[in-house]
């Protein structure tokens, strides 16, 4: 007799598991022909097109504010901004250390997105509470740190490169900006599926003991 | 593990089967199955008093404690 598994959680799981399947190929692919185009251009020399570099700057300007009473003089300044120039002409050194930590992020997120569908693919046949569940969630949070430390590396390498390069008036480019830089919301996340991680571990542990008590 | 079941013991001096003592004490199969190859990792009370009133036992003819040797 041919036992099936059964199927848990029903719709949203299936949707889920069909969004991410799909999303991961599609990326997977976008990587695959991003690598070519990059390796190409790296052979031939030929223009970076589409391909946009994360600069770091700053912005002050004078203006009026208009209040109730009368206008006032004002300034306006923005103390750390990040933006992304798309320039042609890169020296292959800079372009293949750039590509590099580029193309490392890229499979980061592949492989968290990986975890992530083996996750619900197991919540799909019932089997949520394990400890198999635990560990790739902590590898998820694990590599959302490393991913972290690659994109803020990336993007100082890249700042740093243009700081003295780039010139458009009002603004400052820098190659370190510490407001720009600090923004922990990712690290956050990560930070807290270690501690989901951990928990979940204790219940896939628990539940485990809680199985084998008759 | 240092307690050992001895639940076979018990079944064959009855001459009562598995399923026999499932059906009376209301636990599945697989569950006593568990519990009779040393599996389990803990038994709750009521499970003991429910098989020791099918098998008419005490706790001490289904659970026994065995020194480890070192």
């Amino acid at each position: 007799m041919v036992v099936k598994n059964r199927v848990y959680g029903g719709a949203l799981i299936q949707f889920l598991l069909w969004v991410l399947r799909i999303g991961f190929f599609l990326f997977a692919h976008g990587v695959i022909i991003w690598l070519i185009y990059s390796i190409f251009i790296f052979i031939t020399g030929g223009p970076t097109r589409h391909m946009d570099f994360p600069v770091m700057f700053s912005f002050a300007d004078e203006g009026s504010l208009k209040t109730l009473n009368d206008d006032s003089a004002a300034k306006f300044y923005m103390r750390g901004a990040t933006g992304a120039i798309m320039s042609d002409e890169v020296p292959r050194g800079f372009l293949a250390i750039y590509s590099f930590i580029a193309l490392l992020i890229k499979v980061l997120f592949l492989l968290s997105l990986r975890l992530t569908i083996r996750i619900l693919d197991s919540v799909r046949i019932g089997k949520f509470f394990i400890v198999e569940n635990a560990i790739r969630l902590r590898y998820i949070g694990l590599l959302g740190i490393v991913f972290f430390i690659l994109d803020r590396l990336g993007t100082v390498i890249s700042a740093s490169y243009f700081s003295d390069r780039l010139e458009f008036s009002g603004m400052v480019f820098t190659s370190f900006n510490l407001f720009s830089w600090v923004t922990l919301n990712s690290l956050f996340i990560s930070l807290f599926l270690l501690v989901i991680a951990e928990a979940f571990r204790i219940g896939a542990q628990l539940k485990a003991e809680n199985d084998l008590t008759i | 593990m240092p307690i050992v079941v001895n639940l076979d013991v018990m079944l064959a001096k009855r001459k009562m089967s598995l399923t026999e003592l499932s059906e009376k004490v209301g636990i599945t199969i697989s569950n006593l199955s568990i519990l009779k190859k040393g599996k389990a990792k803990a038994i709750r009370f009521s499970t003991l008093q429910a098989i020791c009133e099918v098998l008419e036992c005490q706790p001490g003819d289904i659970l026994e404690y065995i020194q480890e040797q070192e």
